[in-house]
């Protein structure tokens, strides 16, 4: 009893120190430029991060249960080749818009349950496996597309990236639904409350009952969906799927989920808290980019910042 | 138990990386005597610009043609999941099989890194090829390999990129430094001539060797133009179409007044074309590139794009070969230069043409 409560207690904190991170970096910025404290600007930013964002959804829910996704890039990819190849405007292998999403969002959702199946039921380590499947992914990626990028979508396709509603971008507004998804899921349901329990105790939670080889299979298969759905706005934004896109975005992903305070050893942390890393990532790189400053400072501001939020990570796991 | 699982899982990760190694390294034979002429033929000159080429027919036999030499090429790849170089293999390969049916070409992927070129270059070496092509990642940790070849015999040819020292190696090449100055001048011409140009530039992976040329490129236009252009950005985009997008959201967040966007390759222009569609600055704004990849060409012809530079990775990787049979024949060789060419509206057509062959072409 004593421990949760400590948890939670170093979870607020580790949260409110987000918090106040993103605050500080967020004002530090607006005073540097006139032009990043903007209602457009802020509209960019909040595009810019969504792909990252509902990725790093899925992230969430795979580190709380202790495991990791290195492929999260190549599912993402993957999804958006195949459903751009049903895309092609007055192509022959044109569908219609939601069969086309749902082909890229089932790819992805069946290599995350491949994950799953091979970390929760086969015991293998996730980040050799899950590295094993980003190399795989890729490389059918690359055959699947005969190494070229497929352009020339209709118009429904490119909505999805491109457009808005009500003046806010269509990413955002699917990033938004994710979201509420995944705070329900995670912290109101039965569901959520099990995923804390095998990532914070795996033996503990099987010894009360729970199926955590069940658990972690779903995690991974969220992770996959989340990827599909990242994966179609994306190419539909970028106006062409190539089977290069997304390499490395894992990384991005991993970092907002700690930086958001979620522990990468499992059992702590928060949806929330993932949002604000991904926007504290994409603040910095927006407001770096309009002042102009080099590429080279940003990877390092980037890095200190990552180093940071692991730090205080350590420091969280001791108290 | 859990050691044992362990123990097998290392041997079964290892025979498959053993299996990978394997079905990595590509063979083609060619298809025996086909009389059709293709349409990317190379000249027999040694000059320093190859333009168009005259065709060449198979010989059917008599006098021992170039067309009957029996050898084995190995030749390795920068990236194969680049569309640019995959593209050239694909052209060699056709070429290779219409041409030169008693040639094997091996080929290997470095997968963008240059040690892995190392290794297949030892591996070539081993295998006592022929002759070697090297499409090299970077121009100075294959030296040795090179040395090595060439000290066993083997002649190598540069394709694309070149190592930093002459040793005996010939190239084939597409000069960087020409072609980003006439990127730069097009661009000058797209401007009333009093009118200094505020100019935003895109550049590659900062320490490649495109991305050093075709920096050189802009400078030597620049410098001698300093009241011309006024840069108010220049940053790195890495080559990549998203990485270019969401660079040219920002800068359009900035305030700051464009003119014109100057990137050193397709992929980061594009990127930019789609932030500049998004904020409806398509007439604004100008944007150039280079490689002359599709989907450049396509922005040219439907305006997007105000130019790109072209860069003929067909009639390149076919000069390597052709340097490569050549130094097997013992013949006396040189390097081939192949100007970027500038492809605007008036004259997109040709390169819409030039790339639907490439289109035509699938990948093994």
């Amino acid at each position: 009893m004593n421990k949760t409560l400590m948890n939670r207690f170093s979870l607020i904190l580790s949260k409110f120190g987000i918090i106040i991170a993103f605050a500080a970096v967020f004002t530090v910025l607006s005073i540097a430029t006139p032009y990043f404290l903007t209602l457009p600007n802020m509209i960019t930013v909040l595009r810019q991060i969504s792909f990252n964002g509902i990725v790093a959804l899925g992230m969430t829910f795979i580190i709380v249960t202790g495991g990791i996704d290195l492929s999260v890039g190549s599912l993402l990819c993957l999804a958006g080749l195949v459903s751009a190849h049903y895309s092609v405007a007055g192509s022959g292998s044109e569908m219609p818009l939601a069969i086309a999403v749902l082909a890229g969002v089932l790819v992805a959702t069946i290599f995350g349950l491949i994950n799953g199946l091979l970390i929760a039921k086969g015991k293998l380590p996730p980040f050799i496996v899950t590295m094993a499947t980003m190399t795989i992914v890729r490389g059918i990626s690359l055959v699947y597309s005969d190494g070229r990028p497929i352009t020339g979508f209709n118009n429904g396709y490119k909505e999805i990236g491109q457009g808005s509603v009500l003046n806010i971008p269509i990413p955002v507004v699917i990033f938004g639904v994710m979201l509420l998804i995944s705070v329900i899921l995670l912290k109101y349901s039965k569901f959520g409350r099990h995923v804390f329990a095998v990532g914070g105790n795996e033996k503990a939670a099987i010894a009360s009952g729970i199926n955590a080889a069940k658990v972690q299979t779903m995690v991974y298969v969220i992770g996959g969906v989340m990827c599909g759905i990242a994966g179609v706005a994306l190419t539909s934004r970028l106006n062409a799927a190539s089977p290069q896109a997304a390499e490395g975005y894992e990384l991005d992903a991993i970092a907002s989920v700690v930086i958001g305070g979620t522990s990468l050893s499992g059992g702590r942390g928060g949806v929330l808290g993932t949002v604000i890393g991904a926007l504290l990532i994409g603040i910095i790189g927006n407001g770096l980019d309009i002042m102009n400053v080099s590429s080279y400072y940003q990877k390092i501001i980037k890095g200190c910042i990552i180093l940071l939020a692991v730090f205080l990570d350590r420091k969280n796991i001791k108290s | 138990m859990k050691k044992k699982v362990k123990g097998s899982l290392a041997i079964t990760l290892a025979m498959l990386m053993c299996i990978g190694s394997i079905t990595g390294c590509g063979k083609s034979a060619g298809e025996s005597g086909t009389a059709e002429t293709t349409k990317e033929s190379v000249s027999e000159a040694k000059t320093e610009s190859v333009t168009e080429a005259k065709t060449e027919s198979v010989s059917e036999g008599g006098v021992e043609a170039p067309e009957d030499l029996k050898a084995t090429i190995g030749i390795t790849f920068q990236d194969l999941s680049n569309e640019f170089v995959s593209n050239k293999k694909k052209a060699l390969m056709d070429y290779v099989s219409k041409n030169y049916p008693n040639i094997e070409v091996l080929y290997l992927d470095g997968a963008g890194d240059a040690s892995t070129q190392v290794s297949q270059m030892e591996t070539f070496i081993n295998q006592g090829v022929d002759a070697i092509i090297c499409n090299p990642q970077e121009s100075t940790t294959l030296q040795p390999s090179y040395e090595k070849a060439i000290a066993a015999g083997i002649p190598v040819v540069s394709d694309g990129t070149d190592i930093d020292e002459k040793i005996g190696q010939v190239w084939s090449s597409c000069p960087d430094v020409p072609g980003a100055e006439e990127q730069v001048k097009y661009l000058m011409t797209l401007f009333p001539e009093d009118q200094t140009i505020d100019v935003a530039i895109m550049r590659g992976v900062i320490g490649h060797q495109a991305e050093i040329f075709r920096s050189e490129g802009y400078d030597n236009v620049m410098n001698v133009n300093p009241d011309k252009f006024n840069i108010v950005f220049d940053q790195t985009a890495n080559y990549s179409r998203e990485e270019g997008l969401q660079l040219m959201e920002n800068w359009l967040s900035s305030g700051t007044h464009i003119d014109a966007v100057l990137a050193q390759n397709d992929e980061m222009a594009l990127g930019a074309v789609e932030a500049i569609k998004s904020a409806g600055k398509e007439d604004e704004i100008k944007v150039l590139g280079i490689d002359g990849i599709e989907d450049a060409v396509s922005g040219v012809k439907n305006g997007s794009l105000a130019a790109t530079m072209f860069q003929d990775g067909t009639q390149i990787i076919i000069n390597s070969f052709e340097l490569a049979v050549k130094s097997i024949r013992g013949e006396e060789v040189s390097d081939i230069a192949l100007s970027q060419e500038l492809c605007t509206p008036e004259n997109v057509d040709i390169y819409v043409e030039k790339l639907s062959y490439l289109a035509g072409l699938s990948g093994n």
